[in-house]
C-alpha cells in the first residue's frame, strides 16, 4: 500500500484573529507535487491507498494455538475433554495487482470437545467450532459448528457374550454421527462485505481537447459490497455398522448424507439493471448422499493353503436441490435444480446431415461467427424444444458428471506351500467421459498452442480412427465416427458444441498388479546360508476392461489452454517385473 | 473483553482507506474521473465497426471469407449479408453485458453523488450535471434506435432490490423520446454554448450539440418506424399497454423541424455552417476549380474538428480504419494482410448524381443504358479521372462527390499527401488485374470489389510503397455537422407542409458546395420527371437520396433507411464488384455478385438475447423474432 499526499500552502493568514486558509497546490492532474510513482496514471493526490503493482515474492506463517485439556479414568467411566484456541495468519502475495493479494489470510478458532466413554462399550463425543474467518462481515464473521457421535460396541455387553450368537458374530458395533460443518472458501473472491473499485482504470476514461491531450483514467466496479454473505454449511450424519462372522469375515457399512445450504450463487438480475459485476449471495442448496462398503476374508485351509479377498465400493453423488436460475417455463430440462453438481449440458446428437440441402431443410443450426448454417457431415441436434431453431434451450443434461460416482476394488491373495498369487483389481462406473471436440479435431489452425499471439505448435494431428472412418463426401456415413473434417474453428463451429456425439462411457476395470511369487525351500537355502529368498514375476497395469478404445480413458481430456492435450500425453506404463528377494 | 475486542480486530485485515466508490466523489478531482468514466461508452463509439448503423447501411462490404485465414474478423460487416442476427446471442448488443444500460447506470450514480465534492464549484457542477444528463440522454436514445421500446432508467435500483423489481418493463418507444428530450431540455441551459479552452477540452458536450441531438430524436419520434408503424401495431407489454402509437400524427414533423431550426439557429449564431476547403500553406495557388469542389467535400469529415465550422459533433477518439479503405496508389508496393479490404458495393455508387445534379436514371443528357461502355479519360475530367486511361462512361459526366466518394479503376486519387493542379504528378487509380499499380495480389489485402471508400481516407494520408513508411493523418468521424442538419430541417419542413422556398433552401445549400445547381432548377432542366421537387412525395425522394450521397459512408444510412422504413428495399440489393483479376476492360467491367442479402422484415429491430427474456420475465421479444 502507498498513498498520494495532498500538498498546501498557506494561503490567506489573518493576524488579528490568528487564523488562516490553505491552498491546495496539487488539486489538477500535471501540476508540480504531482503523485508519486505508485499513482499510475493519476498524477494527483488521492485520499485512498493506491497500490503499486509488482512482485513482492515473500511468504510467512504465523500460528498461535492454545490447549487445555483434561483425561481422568474414573473406575469404568473415562472423562476427557480439551479446549483450543487457534489463530493463524499465511501470507503469500506473490505477483500482486490489487490490495486484497497483500492482505495475510486469518483465521480464528475456537474449539472443543468433550468424551465420556464406559467399559470401552459405549462412546459419546460432543465437538464444536467457533469459527471466524475474514472474509465476511463482523456481524456475520463467525460460524458456530456443533456435532454430536455415539458408539455402541455390542459385542462386549452381557448379554451377547452369552448367548450362543457371539460365536458365529464375533463382533458388532454401530456408531453415528451428526453435526453441522462450515465452510468459507466458498468463491475466489476474496471479500464480499466491502466494495472493490479499481479507481484508476485507464481502459475506462477518456480524453478531450484538440489532440485528446487531456485523460484521465476512469473508474470502475469489480464488486458490489454485500454484507449479508457468510459461511456455506453442510449437515452431515453418518452411519455404520461394522461386524466379524466367525472371525474370518470383515464387513463395514457406512452410509452419509450431507446437506449443504446457503451455496454463494449468482443472483439472477436482468441487465437492463446496469451492473458492472454480478451480485451473489447464500442462495443453493444441494445434497449429497454415499455409501461404504469393505468386505474382507481371509481362511487358513490346513498348513499349505491359504485364502484372504478384500473388496471395497463407494457410491457418492450430489445434487442440487435449490439452485439460483431464471423461471425456464415449460422448458424444463434446462433446470440445475434437481441435476447432479457437475452435469453436463448438451445438444441431443442424432446423427450426420446427409447433404447440405438436408441441414438446409432441417431446423437452423447456426454456431460459430460466420453466420452459415449446418453442411452435410456436420451433426444434426436434436430441437427438443421443437421450435425449429437449434440453440441454448435446446440443451439437456447429458451424461453423467466426469467423476465416477462409484469406485471399487477387489483383490485376492492365495498362498500354496510355496507359491504365493496376488492380484488386485480396481475400476469405476457411472462416469461419463467426453472427448473435447477442439481439443481432438484435426488440422484446425485455430487450435494450435499458441503463446500470446505467436503460435508455438502444430496444429492437433490426426488419430488413425478419424483418418479410418470420417464423413466425406466418398464416404456418406452418417454414424462416422468424425463428422466433417475442417481447417478453421469456423467452418467445424456446429460440430464443436457440447452433445452426446462426444460421449463416451468412462466404466472401466483395471487389472492394476498381479504376482506370482515362489519361495525357495529352507533346504536349499541352508547351502549358501541365506534366511529367505523368493522369486516373482509381477506386472502392473496389465489389463483393461472399457468400451473405450480411443486412447487410455483414465488420461482425463482437459480443454484448458494451457495443456490442451493431456490425453495424449505419455500413457499409462504396463511393466513387468522379474525379481528375486534375498534376505541374508 | 479486552481480548474479545483484540479477537474481533484480528480478522479485520482490511485496513481503512481501500478504494471505495465512496472515494470516487471526495474532490473534485476524483469526481472528474467519474465524469469521465460516464463519457468512456460514447467515446468507445470511436470503433465504427462496432456501431449497428456504421455496420449494417449496406455501404462497406468486408470479404470475411478470405479473411479467415489471418483471424481479421468484423462480426457487424457481416450485418448486411441478413441472417448473421440472432436472438441466442445477437451482434453489436448493447442491451447486455457491458452495454449502454451499465452506462445508464453511473451516470445516474454520478448524479446521485455529484454534491459531495467539496471542492467543485457551483458554476462547474451545474456543467457536469448538464453533461451527464445529456449522456443519460444519449445512452437511452442509442438505445431505442436499437431495439424501440426499451426499460427507462430514470433512477439506479439499490442492489439490495428483490430481483423481482429488476424485472423492468418495456416503455413505450414515445415515452422514452419524451424522456430523451426531457434530459436535453433540463441539460441545454447549463452547457457551455461552445468550448472555450479547445486544447483541454474539445470533445466535451455543448449547448449545439444538445439541440442537435433533440432534434434528432424528435425527428426519430415523427418517422415512419415510430410513428404509427402498422408493422408494430401488435408489439405490446404482456400487460397490453402497446409500444408504439397506433395511429400516425403528422404534426410531430412540425416539431422536430423546430428543433432542427432552433439547432441551426444557435449553430450559426457561433459561426458554424458549410465548410469550404481550407488550402493548406503546402499547395499552390491557385487551386483549380474541380479540386476545389472536391475537396470541399472530402474536408468535410477529414478536416481537423478545430478547424471545421461544419463539425457540430464528431466521435472522440480517431477514425482507426484508414489503411483498409486505402488503394495501392504507387507502384509496387505491398498492402500488410487485412489492409486494403474494406471495399464499397457497386449499388453505392449508383446513388450519385450526374453533373445535372440529377439521379443518373432521370438524367435526359445522360447515357444510361450505355454507361458501360468503355471509354478513355479526357481533358473535361483531367482532374478526377486519368487522361487517356481505359475506364466506363458510367464514370463520365457525374457529379463531384462521386469522384470525392470513391476511388475506382481510371479514377484520379487526391492522396498520400498530393494536391496539385499538376495532372501527371496526382496520382490515381488502376485496378486492372493483379499487376496494376492498385491491383490486388492477395485476397487477404485486396480491394476486391475494385471499388474504394475515399471520402474516409484523408488526402494526407501516406500509403508509400513500404509498409513501414505508412503514415495515417487521423481525423474524427462527424457525428453531426451542418449539411446533415440542414437536410434534416429541408426533411421536416417537407413533410410537416410539403415542397416550399424554405425546403429548397435548406437543401441546395447543401448541393452548392460541390457546384450542383439547385433542385428545382436541375430537375426542370434535366430530368425526366421535371415537376418531382414540386409535390411532397416527389420532394421526399430527392431529399432521402440527398442525404444518402451527402452523408454516405458516415454511420447515417443504417438508421435513415430504417426510420423511413425504406431499409428492406435498399438493403436486398445485390453486392456486386468489378471482375479485378481481368487486365482487360471488357472483361474487367463485368459485375461479379458476391451474393443477394437476405433482408426482412425482422431486421428493422435487434431482437433482445435469449439470456436476457429468461433473466426478465416481464419482457416481451422484438416482433418477428
Amino acid at each position: 500500500m502507498t498513498y498520494n499526499p495532498f500538498y498546501y500552502t498557506v494561503n490567506t493568514y489573518d493576524r488579528a484573529t490568528n487564523e488562516y486558509t490553505l491552498f491546495w497546490l496539487n488539486n489538477r492532474a500535471g501540476l508540480p507535487f504531482g503523485g508519486g510513482a505508485a499513482s499510475g496514471s493519476n498524477t494527483v493526490p488521492t485520499e485512498y491507498l493506491a497500490i503499486s503493482a509488482g512482485d513482492r515474492a515473500s511468504s510467512s506463517f504465523i500460528q498461535m494455538q492454545g490447549i487445555v485439556s483434561y483425561d481422568r479414568i474414573f473406575g469404568d467411566h473415562n472423562v476427557n475433554g480439551s479446549l483450543v484456541v487457534n489463530r493463524q495468519q499465511n501470507l503469500n502475495p506473490g505477483t500482486v495487482n490489487n490490495f486484497a493479494q497483500i492482505l495475510p489470510n486469518r483465521n480464528l478458532t475456537y474449539a472443543g470437545s468433550a468424551r465420556y466413554g464406559f467399559r470401552n462399550k459405549y462412546n459419546l463425543q460432543f465437538d464444536f467450532g467457533y469459527n471466524g474467518s475474514e472474509r465476511f462481515d463482523p456481524s456475520h464473521r463467525f460460524g458456530f459448528f456443533p456435532s454430536i457421535s455415539a458408539g455402541w460396541v455390542i459385542n462386549k455387553e452381557q448379554f451377547w457374550e452369552n448367548s450362543s450368537i457371539s460365536s458365529i458374530i464375533t463382533m458388532l458395533k454401530l456408531r453415528g454421527s451428526y453435526g453441522l460443518a462450515g465452510n468459507d472458501d466458498i468463491s475466489s473472491q476474496r471479500f464480499f462485505y466491502i466494495s472493490n473499485v479499481n479507481l484508476e482504470n485507464t481502459g475506462a476514461g477518456a480524453s478531450f481537447g484538440t489532440n485528446n491531450a487531456y485523460g484521465r483514467p476512469g473508474v470502475t466496479i469489480n464488486n458490489y459490497p454485500n454484507p449479508e454473505i457468510s459461511w456455506e454449511i453442510s449437515k452431515i450424519s453418518n452411519y455404520a455398522i461394522e461386524f466379524t462372522l466367525f472371525n474370518s469375515l470383515d464387513f463395514i457399512g457406512e452410509y452419509w448424507t450431507r446437506k449443504t445450504r446457503d451455496i454463494l450463487q449468482g443472483r439472477q438480475i436482468p441487465n437492463s439493471m446496469g451492473l458492472e459485476a454480478g451480485l451473489s449471495s447464500n442462495l443453493g442448496d444441494a445434497t449429497s448422499r454415499g455409501m461404504d462398503l469393505t468386505l474382507n476374508y481371509r481362511k487358513l485351509f490346513g498348513k499349505d493353503l491359504s485364502i484372504s479377498l478384500m473388496s471395497n465400493g463407494t457410491y457418492a453423488a450430489g445434487k442440487y436441490d435449490y439452485f439460483e436460475e431464471p423461471d425456464y417455463g415449460n422448458e424444463y430440462w434446462r433446470r440445475r435444480t434437481g441435476q447432479y453438481i457437475g452435469q453436463r449440458w448438451g445438444y441431443i446428437a442424432e446423427r450426420l446431415f446427409v447433404d447440405d440441402k438436408e441441414a438446409a431443410a432441417s431446423p437452423t443450426q447456426i454456431f460459430g461467427t460466420s453466420g452459415l448454417g449446418a453442411r452435410g457431415g456436420d451433426i444434426k441436434y436434436r430441437d427438443v424444444n421443437s421450435d425449429g431453431i437449434i440453440n441454448s434451450a435446446d440443451q439437456v443434461p447429458i451424461g453423467l458428471p466426469s467423476s465416477p460416482q462409484v469406485t471399487y476394488g477387489f483383490g485376492v491373495t492365495i498362498n500354496y506351500k510355496n507359491i504365493d498369487l496376488g492380484l488386485r483389481f480396481t475400476g469405476q462406473a457411472r462416469a461419463t467421459l467426453y472427448m473435447y471436440p477442439e481439443v481432438i479435431s484435426p488440422f484446425v489452425r485455430d487450435f494450435a498452442v499458441q503463446d500470446g499471439s505467436n503460435i508455438v505448435g502444430a496444429p492437433t494431428q490426426i488419430l488413425s480412427q478419424f483418418a479410418d472412418d470420417h464423413w466425406s463426401e466418398n464416404n456418406q456415413n452418417l454414424y462416422a465416427l468424425y463428422p466433417r473434417l475442417g481447417t478453421a474453428r469456423n467452418e467445424i463451429a456446429n460440430n464443436l458444441e457440447s452433445s452426446t456425439w462426444w460421449l463416451r462411457s468412462g466404466n472401466l476395470l483395471r487389472l492394476k498388479f498381479a504376482e506370482l511369487g515362489y519361495t525357495l525351500p529352507e533346504r536349499w537355502l541352508k547351502k549358501v546360508s541365506f534366511r529367505n529368498a523368493r522369486i516373482y514375476f509381477s506386472g502392473t497395469n496389465l489389463l483393461r476392461f472399457s468400451s473405450f478404445k480411443l486412447w487410455e480413458p483414465e488420461l482425463s481430456l482437459s480443454n484448458s489452454s494451457s495443456r490442451p492435450f493431456s490425453a495424449f500425453n505419455y500413457p499409462l506404463l504396463r511393466s513387468f517385473n522379474l525379481g528375486i528377494n534375498i534376505q541374508l | 473483553m479486552f481480548w474479545c475486542c483484540r479477537v474481533q480486530k484480528y480478522l479485520d485485515v482490511v485496513p481503512p482507506n481501500v478504494g471505495t466508490l465512496d472515494y470516487a466523489f471526495r474532490n473534485r478531482n476524483e469526481a472528474e474521473k467519474y465524469l469521465f468514466t460516464c463519457y468512456n461508452t460514447l467515446q468507445r463509439r470511436s470503433d465504427v465497426f462496432s456501431d449497428p448503423w456504421f455496420c449494417s447501411g449496406g455501404e462497406f462490404v468486408l470479404p470475411q471469407e478470405y479473411l479467415g485465414a489471418i483471424g481479421y474478423s468484423v462480426p457487424g460487416l457481416q450485418l448486411i449479408k441478413g441472417n448473421v442476427l440472432n436472438k441466442d446471442n445477437p451482434i453489436l448488443n448493447y442491451w447486455d453485458g457491458a452495454g449502454y444500460y451499465d452506462a445508464i447506470r453511473r451516470c445516474n450514480t454520478f448524479l446521485e453523488n455529484v454534491d459531495q465534492p467539496v471542492d467543485l464549484t457551483p458554476a462547474e457542477k451545474e456543467r457536469w450535471i448538464a453533461e451527464v444528463k445529456f449522456l443519460k440522454a444519449y445512452y437511452h436514445f442509442f438505445l431505442v434506435k436499437q431495439y424501440g421500446p426499451i426499460p427507462i432508467v430514470r433512477n439506479n435500483l439499490p442492489i439490495t432490490a428483490p430481483t423481482e423489481a429488476t424485472r423492468q418493463k418495456r416503455d413505450p418507444v414515445d415515452s422514452v423520446l419524451n424522456y430523451v428530450v426531457q434530459l436535453l431540455d433540463e441539460a441545454a441551459p447549463n452547457l457551455p454554448v461552445q468550448i472555450g479552452n479547445m486544447e483541454q477540452e474539445l470533445g466535451r458536450m455543448t449547448q449545439v450539440i444538445a439541440k442537435s441531438l433533440k432534434a434528432e430524436a424528435l425527428v426519430a419520434k415523427a418517422s415512419p418506424l415510430f410513428n404509427g408503424n402498422p408493422d408494430y401495431a401488435d408489439f405490446k407489454n404482456k400487460d397490453g399497454s402497446l409500444l408504439f402509437s397506433a395511429t400516425v400524427n403528422n404534426n410531430l414533423w412540425a416539431d422536430a423541424a423546430q428543433a432542427c431550426k432552433e439547432a441551426i439557429d444557435l449553430a450559426e449564431s457561433i459561426g458554424l455552417g458549410i465548410y469550404t476547403f481550407i488550402i493548406p500553406p503546402s499547395v499552390p495557388l491557385p487551386l483549380t476549380d474541380s479540386l476545389k469542389r472536391e475537396m470541399n467535400f472530402r474536408g468535410a469529415i477529414t478536416e481537423e474538428w478545430d478547424k471545421n465550422k461544419e463539425l457540430v459533433w464528431a466521435l472522440n477518439g480517431s477514425f482507426g480504419y484508414q489503411q483498409q479503405m486505402h488503394p495501392k496508389v504507387v507502384a509496387s508496393s505491398q498492402n500488410p494482410r487485412g489492409m486494403n479490404t474494406i471495399a464499397n458495393p457497386f449499388a453505392i455508387t449508383d446513388l450519385f448524381y450526374t453533373n445535372n445534379g440529377v439521379p443518373i436514371t432521370e438524367d435526359r443528357t445522360w447515357d444510361y443504358s450505355g454507361r458501360f461502355d468503355l471509354q478513355n479519360g479526357n481533358a473535361a475530367h483531367q482532374y478526377y479521372l486519368q487522361p487517356n486511361y481505359q475506364t466506363i462512361k458510367n464514370n463520365f459526366n457525374r457529379e463531384v462527390r462521386y469522384y470525392a466518394s470513391f476511388g475506382f479503376d481510371g479514377s484520379k486519387w487526391v492522396g498520400n499527401n498530393i494536391l496539385t493542379n499538376n495532372i501527371s504528378t496526382l496520382l490515381s487509380v488502376q485496378g486492372k488485374g493483379s499487376l496494376s499499380i492498385s491491383g490486388v495480389a492477395s485476397r487477404e489485402s485486396g480491394n476486391i470489389f475494385g471499388i474504394w471508400p475515399k471520402k474516409l481516407c484523408n488526402w494526407r494520408t501516406v500509403v508509400p510503397n513500404t509498409n513501414s513508411g505508412i503514415s495515417i493523418v487521423s481525423y474524427r468521424m462527424p457525428l453531426m455537422r451542418m449539411a446533415d442538419l440542414y437536410l434534416l430541417y429541408a426533411e421536416c419542413l417537407n413533410e410537416a407542409s410539403g415542397p416550399s422556398e424554405d425546403v429548397f433552401r435548406y437543401i441546395d445549400v447543401v448541393r452548392a458546395r460541390t457546384g450542383l445547381k439547385g433542385v428545382v432548377e436541375s430537375w426542370g432542366n434535366y430530368s425526366n420527371n421535371p415537376a418531382k421537387p414540386l409535390n411532397k412525395a416527389g420532394l421526399r425522394q430527392i431529399i432521402h437520396q440527398e442525404r444518402r450521397i451527402e452523408l454516405c459512408m458516415e454511420g447515417k444510412a443504417g438508421w435513415d433507411l430504417r426510420r423511413w422504413k425504406e431499409f428492406i428495399e435498399a438493403a436486398s440489393a445485390p453486392v456486386q464488384g468489378w471482375s479485378i483479376d481481368q487486365t482487360t476492360g471488357n472483361l474487367y467491367y463485368q459485375l461479379i455478385t458476391y451474393y443477394v442479402p437476405s433482408i426482412s422484415i425482422k431486421d428493422y429491430l435487434w431482437p433482445v438475447s435469449l439470456s436476457e427474456m429468461l433473466l426478465n420475465s416481464n419482457l416481451v421479444q422484438t416482433p418477428y423474432w
